[in-house]
């Protein structure tokens, strides 16, 4: 039955393996907390030195590609904009789908909400 | 030109029912003065002197008129003649003035008649010089049904009072194009508004199409309005479409007297043509919810709102966005939304999906003959 058990599990090289692991973990911590402090050092550095524009130009060239999904949509000119006003007054109408009772409560509540 | 009456009335400090009440009650010849008021507020033609010392007199007349055009594109007065309301409305007032089949009407009911027969079935009054009609085209609904057809290319769902065809000058000129643009850009703006905030996916909505269409439908209907055509006979018709959806928008005395109180326009509208042996169109409800809505949209297209593609948010979003500058005009997604919604609905057809896809296999361009 000895035979079949897992060999080399009490010669002790097991202990020396763990031991060895645990060592590069310590050093893996000091080294990621080494190259955070670098890092954090040259960013502070980097805008205390150049500013914020260098890094708001960096964003919008990276971002770019994105701002093109967007459609592009202008303001409307004068004309138009004077037009669409103007439709919206000529055929201003009640709106005799809402109970009346109800919607003038509701408003009260609303203005009260807004007040509060 | 009705429902605006009425809301000058609420702008006055009514009640939206009680200024509904007082329009339904008011004197033909006052509703006929506020007609006269209203053209001459759009100054489409040179009114006289005597025309508007006449207008000044009416019950109406000290309150202003708002807007250049302040009455209903015809497409409100099209889809509201779909339900069959004047035709049901007809039934009544024959009822009415008869006999005493439906029961006799109350004072309230009786200046209602008497308005209906001026302002839907042309009784004569003192300035029918406004009318659409004379001896050579004395049918109302005759000339409205030429108004249609001239300008949408379209008949009304159904044809006489008996169900027999429908009599009226069928012109040549007519836009027969208009219903697939306009179904094609109301296609186009459903993908519009289904990616508005659609920031990672496939994009299939198209600005410059839209403008396209738009432009194109633009041209059609201007074809039909070329110094101001048929805008007497579209302010005719909204105003007798007006009069016919004020009378079913609340429970007005006729609407009492006929024992046919509801909640919305189109259950007023089929109990009273279940008195009077008239079924109303089985999507009324459509054609009621889209009118207002249909009119603000056709009246956006012809001013040419959308004069290029950067523009053509404003007929799918309904809210300026953002940059728009200061106190921007609210553009007419919602109503866009309205029209596609009920549309779909009142026609049967998906406007949410292509029904044909776009044929990408076709090599060249088509032949010019």
């Amino acid at each position: 039955m000895a035979g079949r058990g897992i060999k080399g599990t009490d010669d002790g090289s097991g202990y020396a393996e763990q031991g060895e692991n645990a060592e590069l973990r310590r050093e893996l911590e000091n080294l990621k907390e080494f190259v955070g402090k670098l890092a954090q050092a040259s960013s502070i550095e980097h805008i205390f030195t150049k500013g914020f524009d260098d890094i708001k130009d960096q964003l919008e060239d990276k971002l770019a590609p994105l701002r093109a999904l967007a459609p592009v949509r202008a303001v409307l000119p004068e004309k138009a904009a004077a037009s669409l006003r103007d439709i919206r007054l000529s055929l201003n109408r009640p709106n005799f789908n809402l109970d009346e009772t109800k919607s003038i409560a509701s408003d009260d509540q609303s203005a009260k909400e807004q007040a509060s | 030109m009705i429902l605006q009456l009425v809301q000058s009335l609420v702008d006055r400090g009514e009640t939206r029912d009680n200024a509904a009440g007082l329009v339904l009650s008011a004197d033909p010849f006052d509703l006929m003065l506020r007609m006269e008021q209203v053209w001459d507020a759009a100054n489409i033609t040179q009114v006289s002197l005597a025309r508007q010392n006449l207008w000044s007199t009416g019950d109406f007349s000290n309150l202003p008129v708002a807007g250049s055009l302040p009455w209903d594109h015809l497409g409100y007065a099209y889809v509201l003649e779909n339900t069959r309301a004047v035709q049901i409305l007809r039934r009544v007032v024959r009822e009415y003035r008869a006999g005493e089949a439906l029961g006799i009407p109350s004072p309230g009911t009786q200046r209602w008649l008497n308005a209906t027969e001026a302002l839907l079935f042309g009784a004569a009054n003192p300035l029918s010089t406004w009318l659409s009609t004379s001896s050579i085209r004395d049918d109302p609904e005759a000339v409205r049904r030429n108004a249609y057809w001239r300008l949408f290319g379209l008949d009304l769902a159904f044809g006489d009072e008996g169900n027999g065809s429908p009599k009226y000058v069928k012109a040549n000129a007519a836009n027969t194009g208009f219903v697939t643009l306009f179904e094609e850009l109301l296609f186009e703006l459903w993908q519009a508004m289904s990616n508005e905030r659609n920031t990672s996916g496939a994009n299939s909505s198209d600005d410059d199409r839209i403008y396209r269409i738009a432009e194109q439908l633009r041209y059609e209907l201007g074809t039909r309005r070329k110094s101001d055509m048929l805008l007497r006979e579209e302010l005719a018709a909204a105003t007798a479409l007006g009069w016919a959806d004020l009378t079913v928008s609340i429970d007005s005395p006729l609407i009492v007297d006929l024992r046919a109180q509801a909640t919305s326009a189109g259950d007023r509208l089929r109990l009273i043509g279940d008195r009077v042996g008239l079924p109303a169109h089985s999507q009324s409800a459509s054609f009621f919810a889209m009118a207002a809505d249909l009119s603000i949209f056709l009246r956006a297209i012809e001013a040419g709102i959308v004069s290029g593609p950067d523009y053509a948010w404003a007929l799918y979003l309904s809210q300026p966005p953002q940059g728009a500058g200061a106190n921007p005009p609210k553009p007419i997604g919602s109503e866009s939304r309205r029209v596609i919604t009920e549309w779909a609905a009142a026609t049967g057809k998906d406007l949410k999906a292509r029904g044909k896809p776009v044929d990408s296999n076709r090599p060249r361009l088509v032949a010019v003959r």
